[in-house]
């Protein structure tokens, strides 16, 4: 790592969250007070030409690359005015983005803002005078030129500044850099960039504007390798760059992505005021081209190498493996996670398949990529993130009663994120299933799986309806225009902002969540009420009811005697791998016009933590308002053979159905180690993969986890540790051979 | 549980042995222990391709090893000492039978890998574990150390039983590089 790298980075964790982009606010008063009569598409574009016109312009002793929000600690008088003003002017329905998309990065480097904004206004100039569909499309185009021009005079005043900075610095050196930023800030993003600073200027400069002008989080660096490689070559060959070199630019721009996000992890301390807090930015490397060769490049292991030598929160790297990924590289992967990198890895094989399954064409399919977190999409080409939660717990619980909640229960603290970004979760619904039998009707197993399914395949249809109804009547409704249409392709020839109509791909991500809760339930039913006949349905019932109050050696002969997912069982895995399919099948059938095509998931993100808090307590053993299970993964403390027996049990879900999810695989570092390690590694995801396994996260796992582990054991019962020559379940250890593990752990992640 | 259900449970990882060029490790106890059915078990993971180790402190007779050896790749043959009367007091066993197991493996032709325990206080003195390695070189070309370790403490005291290493510490980590430098110098590799 080049020394000011080193100093950018010290100066990363030395910010202060408490900082406001103060003058946003106060543009967006000023532009409400004077213009609010304003039509709405054209209000948003002056609010994007005040803020871009008044915004101060930053450089920082060390910047190679340009464009950052001014933040500052507010007075307390100005923080009194923050406080008021910050209902009506920090987060409008006026001026508001979803974040959650790639922009066509291809486009923004071979065309330049300038092209674009060209293009808008030609178009807005011969359009049809009249018409109320003619006069949208040309208020559109008015405020796509408006918008670019904003930014490319944004991107001058930077220019300028470098150059008054420069003609002021005595150091030969630095007077250079500064000089070769105010050529590129001049340069682009107006106009198609010509070598790799200038692309990476480019890209940078509109991430920034998106992030902090615009106001949104989880914009995505995209395949960064595929879009720059072409300029890297070419500088690379005239020598006007060295492999160092572009890492030092990469390294620049990683470190601004994490400056404007704060420190601090929101979800436990929500400090930084700020519309793209903790903003997850993906960045995919690998992969295939649209022809279905190894896409892999120089720069996909200049961007891991910058990557893994920064350990950042951000960019979050994201690998594509097929199976004609370059050796080496993939090699490095393995290194660089063994090491304790945060990458995750998707199965092209698998994604690639249920996106033609979905009737994308093959080549565009092959372009797919994830944002955070773990959205998939086809970048540059679709609108903003929709997307529905499902709980698969929750029909599971409207099947044992008949269509009525038995726990309608709502979480009193959604988390920060659900407040602040979507307010179209499923927490504000009721929750009422189609009368599927009351228990004494549930004669057999079969009877019971019909009835979930019923719920699910209900839940799903209901979702769809409700979704369409919010955004015809709220979201679509209250925010008709957004600056990234300049950057989606098929909006400008359409006429249409993404969100509507402008992008040539729509869908909406339908999730499933509680899975293994869900099967390890109803797998606990089979056995207990329908095979052993130990239990009856009604006592069951009344025992949940009851929260197993009374109960705990039912609760224990439910949790132990009953057979869990993520042990490569058969039976439990079957009835998951039912569910799953049911829920996937049934997304696939909707296709709405206002919403697009629903792609099915297996996930949860972190929201299997509310998951559980709205669901009562499960035929698993599992107690009422305890988190379910994550993901496509087993519930926590439930899978209890090894790495291999869980994946085993995933591998037999029906991923091939869908496109996006993911799942996190814990292993302590000691099981990697040594010279074999990355190998090791390889063919774990490699045999996951063969066996139609779609993504993974590996997480060497951390001490933290470690200490987890020594508080509440029994989620953490398949916690598996190496000790020399065999491995032990980590929570049956002593505290003193806890504690040296936890400090080995330590060691190893330090590097 | 017969042969047939033990294979059917290993075949489950298969397709994590054709990625890893892994396979099957009878460890301890000591396979040898069950020679009959270890070499049933060991020769029908063979005749499905399945790789086979098996872990031993080699206390058996040349007919029981010879039987698992047939059908076995790979074998991790633990060797704590070469003092015949360190052996005999601290083991409870003459050392000569050991020797000539280790011996019959190098013979046999199968790879062999010579797993060292470092226990302070017993060879962890540069000349018992130069002693152990020279001899190691003589019969194979790879090694691993394990370091003792006080894991099973917790257990003793769960069993309500006498912990008779209580007064045994963890070797220091200048022991450890100390055993691998030895190693170099006979010429051996080190595993992990």
């Amino acid at each position: 790592m080049r020394a000011r790298i080193a100093r950018m980075k010290e100066r990363l964790f030395a910010a202060d969250d408490r900082t406001v982009f103060w003058e946003r606010v106060l543009a967006l008063r000023r532009v409400h007070q004077e213009h609010g009569h304003e039509p709405p598409t054209r209000l948003y574009a002056l609010a994007m030409r005040e803020i871009t016109a008044t915004m101060s312009v930053v450089i920082e002793e060390d910047d190679l690359i340009l464009g950052q929000p001014k933040e500052v600690l507010l007075s307390a008088e100005e923080e009194a005015r923050f406080a008021e003003y910050s209902a009506a002017y920090f987060h409008p329905s006026w001026f508001y983005s979803r974040g959650h998309m790639t922009p066509a990065w291809d486009m923004l480097l071979e065309r330049g803002l300038l092209a674009v904004q060209h293009e808008a206004e030609a178009r807005a100039a011969s359009s049809a005078p009249d018409g109320a569909a003619a006069a949208q499309c040309r208020e559109f185009w008015e405020a796509i030129a408006v918008c670019c021009q904003s930014v490319v005079s944004l991107s001058a005043r930077y220019a300028d500044a470098a150059a008054r900075l420069a003609a002021s610095t005595p150091d030969p050196a630095r007077r250079a850099e500064l000089e070769r930023m105010a050529a590129a800030c001049r340069r682009v993003p107006g106009l198609p960039a010509r070598s790799f600073h200038e692309a990476v200027q480019s890209i940078w400069f509109l991430d920034f504007v998106l992030h902090a002008v615009c106001g949104a989080r989880d914009y995505s660096a995209g395949r960064l390798d595929q879009i720059l490689f072409p300029l890297y070559r070419q500088d690379l060959a005239s020598a006007a760059l060295t492999r160092e070199d572009a890492v030092e630019l990469l390294q620049s721009m990683f470190i601004k992505m994490n400056a404007f996000i704060g420190i601090h992890d929101h979800y436990t301390s929500p400090v930084k005021r700020s519309l793209c807090r903790d903003s997850v930015q993906y960045l995919v490397v690998g992969g295939q081209t649209a022809e279905g060769r190894d896409a892999t490049n120089e720069l996909s292991l200049l961007c891991l190498d910058a990557v893994d030598d920064l350990r950042l929160k951000e960019p979050n790297l994201t690998v594509r493996h097929h199976p004609r990924i370059d050796r080496a590289f993939w090699g490095s992967v393995c290194d660089a996670v063994r090491r304790g990198a945060s990458i995750g890895v998707y199965n092209d094989e698998v994604v690639i398949a249920s996106l033609l399954n979905l009737g994308i064409p093959l080549e565009a399919a092959r372009g797919y990529m994830h944002y955070g977190c773990c959205n998939p999409h086809l970048p540059g080409q679709e609108p903003q993130l929709r997307e529905y939660q499902h709980s698969l717990v929750k029909c599971l619980e409207l099947a044992l009663t008949n269509g009525r909640d038995p726990y309608p229960v709502k979480p009193d603290r959604l988390e920060n994120e659900f407040r602040d970004h979507s307010p179209e979760y499923s927490v504000d619904e009721v929750f009422a299933g189609p009368p599927t039998g009351e228990v004494e009707d549930l004669k057999t197993f079969e009877d019971l799986m019909r009835a979930v399914k019923a719920q699910i395949r209900h839940d799903v249809a209901r979702a769809v309806a409700f979704k369409r109804r919010y955004y015809e009547d709220d979201y679509l409704a209250r925010r008709p225009f957004c600056f990234e249409s300049a950057l989606v392709h098929d909006c400008i020839v359409r006429g249409k902002d993404l969100n509507h109509g402008g992008a040539r791909y729509v869908h909406h991500n339908s999730y499933a969540g509680g899975l293994a809760t869900t099967a390890d339930s109803l797998a606990a039913i089979k056995r207990a009420v329908y095979e052993e006949g130990w239990l009856s349905l009604a006592d069951l019932r009344e025992a949940l009811a009851a929260n197993f109050s009374g109960r705990e050696i039912l609760r224990q002969r439910l949790l132990n005697q009953c057979p869990k997912f993520g042990n490569d069982d058969d039976e439990v895995d079957g009835i998951a791998r039912d569910l799953a399919e049911c829920f996937c099948r049934e997304v696939l059938t909707h296709r709405d016009p206002v919403i697009g095509s629903c792609w099915p998931g297996l996930y949860t993100y972190h929201r299997f933590k509310w998951i559980g808090q709205m669901s009562g307590a499960t035929p698993d053993g599992r107690l009422a308002a305890t988190p379910t299970s994550e993901n496509q993964g087993p519930t926590p403390g439930r899978a209890l053979l090894g790495p291999t027996a869980t994946l085993r049990s995933m591998a037999k879900l029906p991923l091939h159905l869908t496109p996006g999810g993911g799942q996190t695989l814990t292993l302590h570092p000691t099981l990697l180690a040594g010279p074999e390690g990355p190998e090791h590694l390889s063919s774990l995801i490699e045999a996951y993969f063969a066996q139609g396994g779609q993504h993974l996260q590996i997480n060497i796992v951390s001490a933290d986890t470690l200490r987890a582990a020594q508080q509440d054991p029994e989620a953490h019962r398949g916690l598996v540790v190496r000790v020399t020559g065999y491995s032990a379940y980590f929570v049956t250890l002593d505290r003193q051979s806890q504690d040296r593990l936890i400090a080995g752990a330590t060691n190893c992640l330090a590097r | 549980m017969p042969v047939h259900a033990v294979v059917q449970m290993i075949e489950r990882d298969r397709p994590f042995y054709e990625t890893s060029g892994g396979g099957v490790t009878l460890s301890g106890g000591e396979p040898t222990f069950q020679p009959e059915f270890a070499a049933a078990l060991l020769a029908e993971c063979r005749s499905r391709g399945i790789r086979t180790a098996i872990q031993t402190a080699g206390w058996c007779s040349s007919e029981a090893l010879e039987s698992l050896l047939r059908h076995t790749n790979l074998v991790l043959f633990d060797l704590k000492t070469m003092n015949p009367e360190q052996h005999q007091h601290v083991l409870g066993k003459p050392l000569a039978p050991v020797i000539a197991r280790v011996r019959q493996v190098a013979e046999s032709g199968r790879r062999l890998l010579v797993r060292v325990p470092v226990v302070p206080g017993f060879n962890d003195d540069g000349a018992s574990l130069d002693s152990i390695l020279s001899f190691a070189a003589e019969v194979t070309d790879q090694v691993a150390f394990i370091a003792y370790h006080r894991l099973g403490a917790a257990k003793y005291r769960r069993l309500g039983r006498e912990d008779p290493m209580g007064q045994t510490g963890e070797p220091r980590p200048g022991v450890l590089r100390h055993a691998a430098a030895l190693a170099a110098a006979n010429g051996l590799t080190v595993r992990a």
